[in-house]
């Protein structure tokens, strides 16, 4: 979404207040609020952001309507087309999507059109066509999109090629487009640098040229969820120049990551296997059995996870549980990357659709509260407006009275003061002063006695007020009230698709987990039997 | 670590293993993983993640620094078979993934065929496992959801089928994957079984038609050799014996390509050629035996492994026991492959065949034949390996048997045996790896017996100094085995060659055996012989390095030593080195001591002899120098050994002198006095008084000095000379008493002196006592006598004798005075004058001898007497009863009487007084003057003013005369 938001900052922006605070709440990703400053008139500008708040919301129909119905006529706005041809990848119309992105990418260099070749390129690799996929790639300028794109495309080629030559160099190159530090690169970057590496390790590792992927591997950061799968292949290439204990540093090292973490399990099984490579055949049978025990309880982990998110759902089971409703709370704290469920969300959280289905909850979360809120505020003012209403109604005229009279009485005592002034007349040595003195309090006696029949005014026609008042406070909480019914009905939804992601996700782990559980059974009892062989040889040895 | 079939999960895999191949787990991994890396990159990744787990503070995995980790070796679980088979059941059972379950199925099934320790299955159990085995394989068929290849699924199926015994079910089912899936890399397999299930229901057409379809199917080339020996066999059992014989020579023909000239059969492989041989030559025999096993491969077109086929005929008659046709065979092979590289493993076996025949003779000449074949060197090299090891085996008992045989009969045909049997041990010694030295010992043994003296003497130092590990006592053996041979030749014995051994040579010999053998027991001897020996043949240096080394040699005897050690003395005494010779001397004699059973009396005595003579020379040598307290140490020390009577009497002689001359007078003394006890027969014992006398005057012991003297004067030659010394060095000794008995002795004995010196010196020794004792006063007279009546004088013996008259003249005198002239006057006046007359004599006696003043002394007495005479003349005793008158006749005539007297003693005074015109003026002289003046007083009694000097007038006169 951050990308697609700065392809939004690229473009000739829309003019006008509504259009700003539009584009700002989708660039923050308030995306209800986007929609909402963009709905407020026709104008063709919020029309085509519009258009792009569907598509981040994952309204892809809609999305297809508003922008294929805003940009009908215009040339420009390709933030808004790169928007129109994903949403019509999503849809499945492939062929005008690529036709879309063909054009973004011949006219626009910049980050829209590295993304649009990007696409274009995937789509090609999709088909098969791997030069097309490279020619395209060629044309791109240094950069994220490209690196992607390489890297796919080295991944393509490993899937086909015995000979691991044609993946490498895609790597090297996506390896040299990608930024590095001096360069300003991003956390982004980083991410996608790790896995360069990381999949170029796998590659010599799998290319039998151990030493290759040590060099690739030995860069991969540790801090980062690909390390458990690097320290993983880092170990296996050590293995394969029988160096078991350096293979075991990088094993216990990766062991040490959550099971859900690619690299995690297969640490497990390898250090095992590493002692008794070393001939420790009892620590190998240990480590065996301590797998056994960590995917068990990951097994039981998983199934309480399971459990949690069919009871609570998966947004309060996985989410929430964390007590943060930022999407992406859990990025800013790493410790947390050590405990089972993060870890899992963090994975969970590596596919588009589950990044959609979250964010799709917190979104109808947010606004669920956001209504509630001012359900209150419509609560509290009613009553605040009840009250008043009856305080009027419980007015007392006496008190008025008084104040009217004590004004007279005032009105009176400054004409006495004046008529002894003047009869003083030269004989008093402060007569200037004292005139301008009573000439002041004159002026504010008059003023009071027209603040006080206003009041008057006021007062009698305060009680109608009120009640219209009242009555459209009470209009209001009952439109948030209807709102709050369908946020609800929708949240609900959103959370059922949410909680069955997260099942399936869950589940898929699980048997990943029992597949493991399988093979390290199997390599114990291997082991076991190797052992027990041993024992019946030498036992008939010393028979004889 | 390949990303593979981990080796060791491929360890308990079977035949039927072949196509159980499974995906490994760490290939399972990868693949996974690679499904994870391949779904990576995502346009929607979010950022950047900041997880932080790198606890040691490094930031990639290159960074990572190591921690540590336990690697120890704990104790293996107690898993029994039994668990095993549990926990692959429970896999088989309980895993998801078919991959999984099919590996737990196959090591269940792979456990279970191995057995042991209770995992046998009962049929029962067998069958139901199987069936549920087919029943998963067919579920997993029908459920569509294997990943893998049917065909292999197909494989397994018919596997299981076999498993459960179900023949007909398998074979269907490989019959279905060969239809289905004709290239399979199964289908070889699939029609191998299938041609195995033919042969064995008898159907041997169709099965060789499927082995050939085996044969010409690609891969598998393992089967193919199963399947062309089966097609043999298949052909065989159709009675075609020359398809047969060619086919099975095919099947050699590839393993023989393959498997390194069937070096590296393996497994199977090896039975499957073994068998492949037998059945060929089952067909030879049949056919007629060796030669038409010739043919057979003449027709084949010769075969380079013709001779196993030999073997395995000649096998095939050994196993009928047709030992003769078994030999047959293998001669056969020989006449016509005389350098065939198996030749000698052919000659090898006709040993076994005879042997397995009991027939020792055949075999004993086959051995010989064999052992003979290759004593060549370079027959031998041609030799592989075991075949050298064979000849050496066979050569060692051939070696053996000659020598024993060689010995026990004698003779020329005994040294003949024993000769061949030195060349074969030494033939052996040069080609085995072990034993050498033994061998080469042998050899040396034997050629000895042999007579061939050279030959065993190389041999014996080649096994003791050239064979690499063989040290120690056998090696010593062999050398000393040698040095005895060099011995005998250097003591002269004829050689068996030209070649003659010297004494330098020995020399040489035997210091290369000490070199080398340092710890051999007989070093000790060998060095003390040879340095005897040495020693006997003048060669004193070397005979005394070898004395030396035996010495320092720690096996060496106690009679090996002394030995050495008297060498080392000979010849240090021949060099005149006594100092060395006496210490070896003594160092043989305490040996000799330490153990006297091994040596005769005579020989020790020898040894003391030369001991003792060896430090009389030093103390000789030391005399010479002058060192005499040195050269009597070492006579006193030659003198204790206890040598014989005349070394032992001269040292302590020489001693006793050389400590005289050191003046060592308190060692000397008793030297000298044991010397004159322990010998008083020799004749240095006359010597020994004088010795003594000189000692003890030496060292101030005059008395002991004079007894020694007084006690050889009687035998002196002049006795009383011995006796005056010993009276001189007892005087001296302040014992008086005895040297003036000594000396009136000598007087009384003393003849009338003959000489001056005679007279002088008893005259002396009378003086001595005289003065010295008033007993010895009455010879005053003797003296005065011999001195006036000697005609010889010396101023000392006058004034001697002198000094005694007047001695006695004085004596006289007092006694004339004292004699009181009484009444009757006539009586005691003449016994007055007896007196006086005495006292004269002896004062004229004085006068005659002394010197001047003695006469004056003489004349004054002389003279006193007589004024004393006429004093006591008048001052004699009157009368009674005189008258007056009568009283002054009486006084005249008594002054008439007594003035001659008077009148001579001034006639005396006056002559002594008259002596001072001779110039002598003593108290005597005075005294005779002061009596003159009494006497004379008118002369005598005046101022002397006539010879008086007065200054005044002197002065006076001066003035005067002015």
């Amino acid at each position: 979404m951050a990308l697609l938001s700065q392809t939004a900052l690229a473009e000739p922006s829309p003019t006008g207040p509504h259009a700003g605070l539009a584009r700002f709440s989708l660039l923050t990703g308030d995306l209800d609020r986007a929609l909402h400053w963009a709905s407020t008139n026709d104008d063709p500008e919020l029309g085509l952001l519009r258009g792009q708040i569907y598509y981040d919301m994952g309204l892809m129909r809609k999305a297809n309507t508003q922008l294929t119905q805003s940009l009908e006529g215009t040339r420009a706005h390709f933030a808004a087309r790169l928007a129109l041809a994903k949403t019509r990848l999503a849809l499945g119309q492939t062929s005008e999507a690529k036709k879309l992105l063909d054009t973004i990418r011949q006219h626009r260099s910049d980050d829209t059109g590295q993304e649009a070749a990007y696409l274009l390129a995937e789509q090609a690799r999709d088909d098969n066509q791997y030069d097309r996929a490279g020619r395209i790639l060629a044309d791109m300028p240094k950069g994220r999109w490209a690196a992607m794109g390489y890297l796919n495309l080295a991944t393509a080629y490993a899937k086909i090629d015995r000979d691991p030559a044609r993946s490498l160099i895609s790597l090297r190159v996506a390896s040299a487009m990608v930024k590095n530090s001096e360069e300003g690169a991003e956390g982004a970057d980083d991410e996608l640098r790790q896995r360069i590496l990381v999949t170029a390790g796998y590659l010599a590792l799998r290319n039998e040229d151990p030493a290759k992927a040590i060099s690739f591997l030995n860069k991969v950061a540790l801090d980062g969820f690909l390390a458990p799968e690097g320290l993983y292949f880092h170990g296996l290439a050590q293995d394969q120049r029988k160096n078991y204990r350096a293979a075991m540093q990088s094993w216990h090292r990766a062991r040490k990551f959550p099971l859900a973490f690619p690299g995690a399990a297969e640490a497990w099984l390898g250090m095992a296997r590493a002692y008794d490579e070393s001939g420790y055949l009892g620590q190998s049978g240990e480590a065996y059995l301590a797998a056994n025990s960590a995917f068990e309880s990951e097994l039981v982990a998983l199934k309480k996870l399971i459990d949690q998110v069919q009871s609570k759902g998966g947004y309060q089971a996985m989410i929430q549980s964390a007590r943060n409703e930022d999407v992406e709370w859990f990025l800013a704290d790493s410790k947390r990357l050590t405990q089972p469920r993060i870890a899992y969300l963090v994975q969970f959280m590596q596919d588009p659709q589950s990044q959609q289905a979250v964010r799709r909850v917190a979104t109808l979360d947010k606004i669920n509260n956001d209504l509630k809120a001012h359900s209150r505020d419509l609560v509290v003012l009613a009553s605040m407006l009840e009250h008043r209403l009856n305080s009027l109604a419980n007015h007392n005229s006496g008190k008025q009275k008084g104040l009217e009279q004590q004004i007279e009485k005032l009105e009176k005592r400054e004409k006495a003061a004046r008529d002894h002034l003047a009869e003083a007349g030269d004989a008093e040595p402060k007569q200037g002063r004292l005139s301008r003195t009573l000439d002041a309090i004159d002026q504010s006696i008059s003023v009071a006695k027209q603040s006080y029949s206003r009041l008057e005014s006021r007062i009698r026609n305060a009680p109608e007020r009120f009640r219209i008042l009242l009555q459209r406070t009470r209009d209001a909480q009952d439109d948030i009230d209807a709102r709050l019914r369908t946020t609800n009905g929708l949240r609900q939804r959103s959370e059922k698709e949410l909680g069955d992601l997260l099942v399936a996700f869950l589940e898929d782990q699980s048997h990943q987990m029992e597949a493991h559980l399988d093979r390290s059974n199997q390599q114990l009892a291997h082991l076991y039997e190797h052992i027990a062989m041993k024992r019946a040889k030498k036992g008939r040895e010393d028979i004889q | 670590m390949r990303i593979g079939l981990p080796e060791k999960f491929a360890r308990t895999a079977g035949f039927w293993g072949l196509a159980t191949r499974r995906m490994s787990l760490i290939g399972f991994l990868c693949l996974f993983l690679l499904l994870v890396i391949t779904g990576g990159a995502q346009a929607e990744s979010k950022g950047s993640f900041q997880v932080n787990l790198s606890e040691d503070g490094s930031t990639t995995i290159g960074d990572m620094r190591p921690t540590f980790l336990d690697l120890s070796s704990r104790p293996l679980p107690d898993i029994s078979l039994k668990e095993v088979v549990r926990r692959y059941k429970n896999l088989f059972e309980d895993a998801d993934e078919p991959a999984v379950r099919i590996d737990a199925l196959h090591r269940l099934t792979n456990l279970h065929s191995t057995g042991g320790d209770g995992v046998e299955l009962s049929v029962e159990t067998e069958q139901m496992i199987y069936n549920e085995a087919i029943e998963s394989y067919e579920m997993i068929l029908d459920a569509g959801a294997y990943q893998g290849r049917l065909d292999e699924l197909l494989y397994q199926t018919a596997k299981a089928y076999a498993f459960v015994g179900n023949d007909e079910r398998s074979v269907a089912r490989l019959k279905q994957l060969v239809g289905l899936y004709p290239h399979s890399k199964l289908a070889p397999e699939s029609r191998f079984r299938i041609a195995e299930s033919a042969f064995s229901a008898g159907q041997y057409l169709a099965a060789e038609k499927t082995y050939q379809q085996v044969i010409e199917s690609s891969g598998r080339p393992d089967l193919k050799d199963k399947a062309r020996y089966m097609k043999g066999w298949s052909q065989y059992k159709q009675g075609d014996l020359g398809q047969s014989v060619s086919t099975f020579v095919q099947v050699l023909d590839e393993y023989y390509a393959k498997s390194g000239q069937f070096q590296f059969l393996k497994g199977g492989a090896e039975n499957l050629v073994n068998d492949t041989f037998r059945i060929l030559a089952l067909m030879a025999d049949r056919t007629g035996g060796a030669p038409a096993l010739a043919q057979m491969l003449d027709d084949a077109g010769g075969k380079p492994y013709d001779y196993l086929l030999y073997d395995r005929l000649a096998d095939y008659y050994l196993s009928k026991q047709r030992y003769a046709d078994s030999v047959a065979v293998n001669n056969y092979f020989i006449d016509h492959n005389t350098n065939h590289p198996r030749t000698p493993a052919i000659r090898a076996q006709i040993i076994d065949v005879w042997e397995a025949g009991q027939f020792t003779v055949k075999a004993r000449k086959a051995k010989e034949d064999y052992v003979a074949a290759y004593a060549d060197p370079a027959a031998y090299q041609q030799l592989l390996f075991d075949k050298k090891q064979k000849w050496h085996k066979l050569a060692r008992e051939v070696a053996d048997y000659q020598y024993a045989t060689g010995a026990e009969n004698g003779g020329v045909s005994g040294q003949k045996l024993l000769a061949s049997a030195g060349r074969y041990y030494n033939l052996l010694s040069d080609v085995s790896d072990n034993n050498r030295g033994d061998l080469r010992r042998l050899a040396g043994d034997a050629w000895l017996q042999a007579g061939q003296d050279s030959k065993a003497l190389a041999v014996y130092e080649k096994a003791a100094y050239q064979t690499p590990r063989y040290s120690g006592e056998a090696a010593a053996e062999a050398a000393w085995a040698g040095l005895e041979i060099r011995r005998q030749r250097a003591d002269g014995k004829e050689p068996d060659d030209k070649e003659s051994i010297d004494n330098a040579a020995l020399v040489g010999a035997v210091d290369r055996f000490l070199t080398t053998f340092t710890g051999d027991t007989r070093r000790g001897s060998l060095q003390a012989s040879m340095a005897n020996r040495l020693f006997d043949q003048g060669q004193n240096e070397t005979a005394m390095r070898f004395a030396q080394d035996a010495i320092a040699e720690p096996a060496a005897s106690v009679k090996e030593r002394r030995s050495a050690w008297l060498v080392v003395a000979n010849v240090n005494f021949d060099q005149q080195t006594y100092k060395e010779s006496e210490q070896a001397y003594a160092e043989a004699l305490k040996l000799a001591e330490q153990e006297p059973e091994t040596i005769t009396t005579a020989r020790t005595a020898e040894i003391k002899r030369q001991l003792a003579t060896s430090i009389y020379r030093r103390g000789e040598a030391a005399a010479d120098r002058e060192a005499f307290a040195v050269a009597a140490s070492h006579f006193q020390r030659a003198a204790g050994i206890g040598a014989t009577k005349a070394i032992t009497i001269n040292s302590s002689f020489d001693a006793a002198t050389m400590l005289l001359k050191a003046e060592e007078w308190s060692e000397a003394i008793p030297a000298l006095e044991s010397f004159r006890t322990d010998h008083p027969e020799s004749k240095m014992t006359s010597q020994i008084s004088e010795k003594l006398v000189l000692a003890y005057r030496e060292s101030s012991q005059p008395t002991k000095a004079a007894d020694e003297l007084l006690a050889s004067a009687d035998t002196a030659s002049s006795p009383w000379d011995t006796r005056l010394q010993a009276a001189a060095l007892l005087e001296k000794d302040g014992k008086n008493q005895r040297a003036y008995r000594l000396y009136k002795n000598y007087l009384a004995a003393a003849s009338k002196p003959q000489s001056a010196d005679d007279h002088i010196r008893q005259q002396a020794l009378r003086h001595k006592l005289i003065s010295s004792d008033r007993r010895y006063d009455g010879m005053r007279e003797t003296l005065i006598r011999r001195e006036i009546d000697s005609q010889w004088h010396s101023e000392e013996s006058l004034r001697w004798a002198s000094a005694s008259a007047l001695t006695l003249a004085e004596r006289q005198a007092n006694r004339f005075n004292n004699i009181a002239l009484n009444l009757p006057l006539s009586r005691s006046l003449a016994d007055k004058r007896q007196a006086l007359q005495t006292a004269v004599k002896r004062f004229e006696q004085a006068s005659q001898l002394g010197d001047d003043m003695a006469k004056s002394r003489a004349l004054f007495g002389r003279a006193e007497l007589y004024r004393t005479l006429a004093g006591d003349l008048n001052d004699s005793e009157r009368p009674a009863g005189l008258s007056d008158l009568e009283t002054s006749q009486y006084d005249v005539l008594l002054e008439e009487q007594a003035y001659p007297f008077e009148e001579k003693a001034i006639g005396l005074h006056e002559e002594n007084h008259q002596q001072v015109a001779r110039g002598v003026f003593n108290q005597w002289v005075e005294k005779s003057l002061a009596a003159l003046a009494q006497l004379f007083p008118a002369r005598f009694a005046r101022e002397g003013q006539w010879i008086g000097w007065d200054e005044a007038k002197e002065v006076k006169h001066a003035a005067n005369s002015n």
